[in-house]
């Protein structure tokens, strides 16, 4: 019998292909391999999952074919359909001898030939233990739960820290139908929950990803434009989702004012959030001239209804800051977009303006002063969007429904001070639900597109009490709530009442005593970087023989401990199951993305951060910070789940609630901070002397009093706190460095030395840098994000 | 059906590893299969456990222990009993979906757990009044010998068993033979009209009916008792002591349809599929409304892992779950799915329930063995090694919902399986491997046409039934009536678009 032809073409066919089972020759194979994988990477009916031009992916590389091959699969994808993606490789060491030495090895060989830059972060100095080093800590059992959890881990700091807009991974099929087995077989309800719902999201995501293009689109020729510009932006994206013709609401709604006024101030406002990034460019210009604008910003609320005409002003004053970066606003535009339409990945978005999300948690640092800033412009927000629902009364009845709804919340900011413990997160959805409530009046005008904005300007805040470097955040939410709080009321009862006023100017100094109180931080978590798995639909069987017929170089030995993993079994079921109905592999991954899991229990509420390192975790800390701090204690063996939880926790009671910080920040005094007072917490276990000072960490205080220095001192585990909150404050006074100089004096704890990194240029050239506060468990220090921002072109 | 293999999985269940209770002597368990093993010797920092003593009943503290059903629950025989008995009445006293009066059919394949299924029945019904099990039951076998490989004079034998078998339950009872498959109507690809009475089995609807059903009763007095007595309208009117086969043409034509298919997976899953289809319209044309099938918890675990490799994901819940809806008039119950194949085996023993065993599925000279085998043998050996493997499985498959088998219409539901098609919004790549890219010339209706009706897995097993003439015609008539009907339906369309 002759060998079956190729079925695209005359030549003799060299291989089956997996999915459909059809002969095809050698060079039909590659170009359809490559095809199908530029198809999944850009998949036609779903834009909005895919990077775009001149987006960052970081290609997490191994050394194996997978990697291998998907990096060398980019490459030439950017430079054949000119996908215009910038690439670097991104490899972790774990540690692991005669494995990924050589493994890495062949890899910096494939960066030098592809070419591409490569950033390699180790297990060793980001989390301070070697995979081969855990062989007596684990007493036998396998390491290789250690091992993803930390990769994945250093994967994510590591693409955060290059600035990257996507991790692109190089799972194929079988890995895909491999991890449904193995976590149906392990009963992972909340990972195959997971993965269900996102390929459900996915799938249904295609006409937000749309808007997103859309608003990018209408952005550009924008650029130069003010905020005004950049509102209408806005504005039309929103028109875009929704389908209906509704002028901008500015128009419709300025009533009273003059139309450009009113724009302004509706939509100026919103773009005050946006800006604040790229304010913090020019924080100390600009600082003085916004706590100005914050006084004058409450002045108009006390005088509201009387004094409509200043807000024109003020918003005036707004608009010509962007003037000074005309680019910036630009770019920040379209993420409050991206954000209102696919909620799901709001904590990704901030990164797409690389440069914006690298400032972010900058601001707090350098400013002492600043704080006050974004108090003030969270508050002129809600203000403003109330204001125009009362200025045109023309809605009496929609008006009522406000007080109503607001009135619920006033009790709720009371409590605060008061409670003061977990509120703040409490605090921070109030003033959520209370941005939302001013856009109904005005919902019979232009329903969707203001119900929009309210929406964009929610994130904002959010991601701002993400930062857990801003202490003075949680004063302001208080002033907002008790603000908003009684504005909407007066235009009901009387208009032009100035008692309720009075009190309302004396909210702000309330919210002073608060800040010391709340002594958890509203978390969010660190914004995830967003992953690609372009080789998904690709059989491993094709992908090594891809790299067979193209000759790329790849390290092919089995990591030594992987015989110890549980995932051998299903892998092993795997490859019986392929044999027998090759499908079956096509089968399992379809099955994974259809499982009727429902909702999680919780779901739509933004994933927690850790209460350590800041990255997204369900429970209150994150899977790395629970191994590590097993680890630590010697204690390996507490598994994941509730008791490994418990374990890394305990520790951190001795000293009062490890949330709360006992009197962490009661020390903080006035000045607030305290909110990182539960994080401390790998130190507890050990820290011996540690507690005296009310809280291991608690660096809170510690930070207060400079006694950071001693208190670690005292402790001798070494891993004493540090870096709370608190010190940025301290760090607002003199200077970033200096409270860490004093943490890395005191400690070895990996989270405060510096890391080294070693970077190879395209043309193989090696570079060792030094960053701080990347080691694991320092969160939001600003000083290093985006301290690789270079790797693209290195 | 049959859980030949769930006994020395069950056996595994006890070397649990030392982390609850310890139990100082395992082997007080004293039945069949293998010789208690000192619970896993290797497992590390374990001791030997010098007790050789009876222990006694963890439950009553009197009798001896017969069997550790848990790590650390000796139970003796009494207490087993009740517990067995106890937890099939609460799985139908949880459910309320059996209303009182209700006539339900019994699938028996003579394996362990349906069986055990009908002793739990007989005794729910002859118990005295206050307690005992409210519905009508009937019983049906599905002979399936010609696709085992059972010469005639085996199937026979093989019949003869299971109807006396049946016959000693007084229950009336039909036998069926595999072959009467291909006389099935198209009808049953579709679900019936809901029953006014099934339709809405909620909580309080339950509730009257069993009011009424009571009252009734007492209505009727004592000549209630005979609920299982009016048997003999249903047996088969054919003299019950020699059970013919069918005629050897159908028994060859059967055989055909299953020999055309390429892989031992797909020849499972038409066997399944054919089997659930007769005894879903015997059920029907005889008027229950209920279906009890007996799958234990070891086969829900394997089935569930099965159809999740099958590409079944969305489907698991109603292939697996208490009740199956997808027939409409007819529900599948599985009541007996919270049995370990373990409990069962030794229930089975201990009461002296009698199984009938009958050979595999047919396999091919040289081929593949089927993802079914595979799974089963999979799940069993890890569960050695890890006792909660089975169990985890089944819990993690309690968390599924039915909702995405539900069909809005009839060009949304599977042509097979009867479950809403589920490859919408599917990728492309996605959906490569279930697509019938090439076929060799097949005339006027060629299998790709079938494809669009069904579901992601049924695309995969249809890939690999034989050629269309070998499908069997129920399934043959109804597919070509949905493609006629999709097809005009698509000129509808089109000419209404060209008009406007």
């Amino acid at each position: 019998m002759p060998p079956p032809r190729c079925s695209r073409c005359p030549l003799p066919s060299s291989l089956l292909r997996s999915r459909s089972l059809r002969p095809f020759c050698r060079r039909c194979f590659l170009d359809a391999f490559e095809s199908e994988t530029l198809r999944a990477l850009l998949p036609p009916q779903n834009p909005g999952v895919s990077p775009r031009k001149g987006q960052a992916v970081a290609v997490a590389a191994s050394g194996g074919k997978d990697s291998t091959v998907l990096a060398h699969l980019l490459v030439r994808l950017n430079r054949e359909r000119g996908l215009g993606l910038r690439l670097a490789l991104l490899a972790v060491d774990e540690g692991i001898w005669g494995y990924r030495d050589e493994a890495l090895g062949v890899l910096k060989g494939v960066g030098v030939g592809l070419p591409l830059p490569l950033l390699l972060v180790s297990h060793r100095e980001v989390f301070g233990w070697d995979l081969d080093d855990l062989g007596p800590a684990m007493g036998g059992r396998s390491r290789c739960t250690v091992c993803g959890v930390f990769r994945r881990q250093a994967l994510e700091r590591a693409a955060r820290e290059m600035g990257a807009d996507w991790i692109a991974t190089g799972h194929n099929a079988d890995d895909v139908a491999e991890t449904v087995l193995m976590n149906f077989l392990r009963g992972d309800v909340a990972r195959l929950r997971r993965a269900a719902n996102e390929a459900s999201m996915g799938a249904t995501n295609g006409t937000s990803g749309a808007t997103d293009e859309a608003t990018t689109a209408t952005n550009i020729p924008r650029a130069t434009n003010e905020a005004s510009g950049d509102a209408v932006a806005t504005n039309e994206v929103a028109l875009a989702t929704n389908k209906v013709e509704v002028p901008p609401p500015s128009m419709m709604s300025s009533g009273p004012m003059d139309a450009n006024g009113g724009r302004r101030k509706l939509l100026g406002n919103a773009m005050e959030f946006l800006e604040r990034s790229t304010e913090s460019l020019e924080k100390s210009m600009e600082s003085p001239r916004n706590s100005t604008e914050l006084l004058e910003n409450s002045t108009d609320f006390s005088a509201n209804p009387t004094k409509s005409n200043q807000n024109p002003t003020e918003s005036l004053e707004n608009s010509t800051e962007p003037d000074e970066n005309p680019t910036k606003p630009n770019e920040n535009s379209t993420e409050p977009n991206e954000n209102s339409t696919e909620p799901n990945e709001n904590s990704t978005e901030p990164k797409e303006s690389p440069t914006k999300a690298n400032e972010n948690p900058m601001e707090p640092n350098e400013n002492s002063t600043e704080p006050k800033e974004s108090p003030t412009k969270a508050n002129e927000n809600p203000m403003e969007s109330n204001d125009d629902p009362t200025k045109p009364n023309e809605n009496p009845t929609e008006l009522n429904e406000n007080p109503a709804k607001l009135n619920e919340n006033p009790t709720e900011p009371n409590h605060n001070p008061t409670e003061c413990k977990g509120n703040s997160m409490a605090l921070s959805e109030n003033s959520v639900k209370l941005k939302r409530d001013p856009t109904k009046p005005n919902n019979d005008r232009d329903p969707m597109e203001l119900n929009e904005n309210p929406m964009k300007l929610n994130e904002n805040p959010r991601r701002l009490n993400g930062n857990p470097t801003k202490p003075n955040e949680n004063p302001t939410k208080p002033n907002k709530n008790s603000t908003k709080l009684k504005n909407p009321t007066q235009p009901n009862e009387n208009p032009t009442k100035p008692n309720k006023n009075s009190t309302k100017l004396k909210n702000p100094k309330q919210p002073n005593e608060n800040p010391t109180k709340p002594t958890k931080p509203p978390r969010s978590p660190d914004p995830v970087v967003p992953r690609l798995k372009p080789l998904r639909h690709a059989a491993q069987k094709e992908i090594v023989l891809y790299a067979h017929f193209r000759g790329l170089p790849y390290a092919s030995a089995e990591c030594r401990h992987a015989p110890l993993a549980f995932r051998g079994h299903p892998r092993a079921l795997l490859k019986d199951l392929e044999a027998s109905r090759p499908a079956a592999v096509a089968a399992l991954a379809h099955s994974g993305r259809r499982l009727a899991l429902g909702a999680a229990p919780g779901a739509g509420a933004a994933p927690g951060a850790c209460g350590r390192c800041g990255a997204a975790a369900s429970g209150e800390l994150c899977m790395a910070c629970v191994l590590l701090a097993a680890l630590d204690k010697g204690r390996p063996k507490v598994a994941l789940g509730k008791r490994g939880l418990r374990a890394a926790t305990e520790g951190g009671r001795g000293g009062g609630d490890p949330w709360e910080g006992g009197g962490g920040y009661r020390e903080g005094g006035g000045q607030g901070c305290g909110g990182r007072g539960g994080c401390e917490c790998r130190a507890g276990g050990q820290g011996v002397g540690g507690h005296g000072a009310g809280g291991q960490w608690e660096e809170g205080g510690g930070g207060l009093q400079d006694g950071a220095g001693g208190h670690g001192g005292g402790n001798p585990g070494g891993r004493a706190g540090s870096a709370g909150p608190g010190d940025h404050r301290d760090r607002g006074f003199g200077g970033p460095g200096d409270h860490l100089a004093g943490d890395i004096g005191g400690h070895s704890d990996p989270r405060a030395r510096p890391v080294q990194v070693e970077l190879l240029s395209r043309a193989g050239r090696s570079e060792w840098r030094s960053l701080r506060g990347f080691g694991h468990g320092r969160r939001g220090l600003g000083d290093t994000r985006g301290g690789l921002g270079d790797i693209w072109d290195f | 059906m049959c859980d030949a293999a769930g006994d020395g999985a069950g056996c595994g269940a006890d070397t649990e590893p030392p982390r609850r209770r310890r139990a100082p002597g395992d082997s007080a368990a004293r039945g069949p299969g293998p010789p208690p093993r000192g619970s896993g010797p290797g497992v590390p920092g374990d001791r030997p456990c010098p007790h050789s003593h009876p222990r006694s009943c963890m439950k009553c503290g009197q009798g001896t222990a017969a069997l550790v059903i848990r790590v650390g629950d000796p139970f003796c025989r009494g207490c087993f009993r009740e517990y067995f008995v106890h937890k099939f009445r609460a799985m139908l006293g949880k459910n309320r979906v059996i209303f009182p009066g209700e006539k339900v059919l019994l699938a028996v394949s003579g394996g362990p757990a349906s069986s055990a299924m009908v002793r739990q029945v007989q005794e729910g019904l002859s118990r005295e009044a206050a307690k005992r099990l409210r519905f009508v039951p009937g019983l049906v076998y599905v002979e399936e010998g010609a696709v085992r490989r059972q010469s005639p004079e085996q199937r026979e034998q093989t019949l003869a068993q299971m109807e006396t078998l049946l016959q000693a339950t007084g229950f009336p009872y039909h036998l069926i033979h595999l072959e009467e498959a291909l006389e099935l109507p198209p009808s049953i690809l579709q679900p019936g009209p809901e029953r006014a009475s099934t339709s809405c089995p909620s909580g309080p609807s339950y509730k009257k009916a069993v009011d009424s059903f009571i009252q009734q009763q007492r209505q009727d007095g004592d000549s209630g008792t005979s609920v299982a007595g009016h048997s003999a309208e249903d047996t088969p009117a054919g003299s019950p002591a020699s059970p013919r086969l069918p005629d050897t043409a159908q028994t060859q034509e059967l055989l055909r349809s299953f020999e055309a298919v390429g892989t031992a997976t797909a020849r499972e899953e038409l066997l399944e599929m054919l089997r659930t289809h007769l005894i879903v319209q015997t059920a029907r044309d005889r008027g229950y409304a209920k279906v009890m099938m007996g799958e234990s918890l070891t086969r829900v675990a394997i089935k569930l892992l099965t159809n999740l490799s099958l590409g079944r994901g969305a489907f698991l819940a109603v292939d697996t779950g208490f009740t199956d809806q997808r027939h409409g008039d007819v529900m599948v119950v599985r009541p007996m799915r919270d049995y370990t194949a373990k409990e069962i085996a030794f229930y089975n023993h201990f009461f002296s329930v009698p199984t009938v065993i009958v050979p595999p599925l047919f396999t091919k000279h040289r081929e593949k063995p089927s993802i079914h085998q595979l799974v089963e043998r999979f799940l069993l050996g890890l569960q050695e090694e890890f006792p909660s493997t089975i169990s985890t499985v089944y819990r993690t498959g309690e968390k599924l919902s039915p909702e995405p088998a539900k069909a809005s219409s009839e060009s949304q539901r599977c042509l097979l399986c009867l479950c809403g098609l589920d490859t919408d919004g599917e990728e492309e790549l996605a959906l490569e491997p279930t697509l019938i890219l090439e076929e060799p010339a097949a005339g006027v209706e060629s299998k790709a046409a079938y494809i669009p009706l069904l579901c992601y897995s049924c695309r995969l097993t249809f890939k690999e039934l034989g050629p269309l003439d070998t499908l069997p015609p129920y399934v043959r008539a109804e597919g070509q009536r949905r493609i006629r009907r999709a097809e005009m339906e698509q000129d509808q369309e089109n000419q209404e678009s060209s008009k406007s």
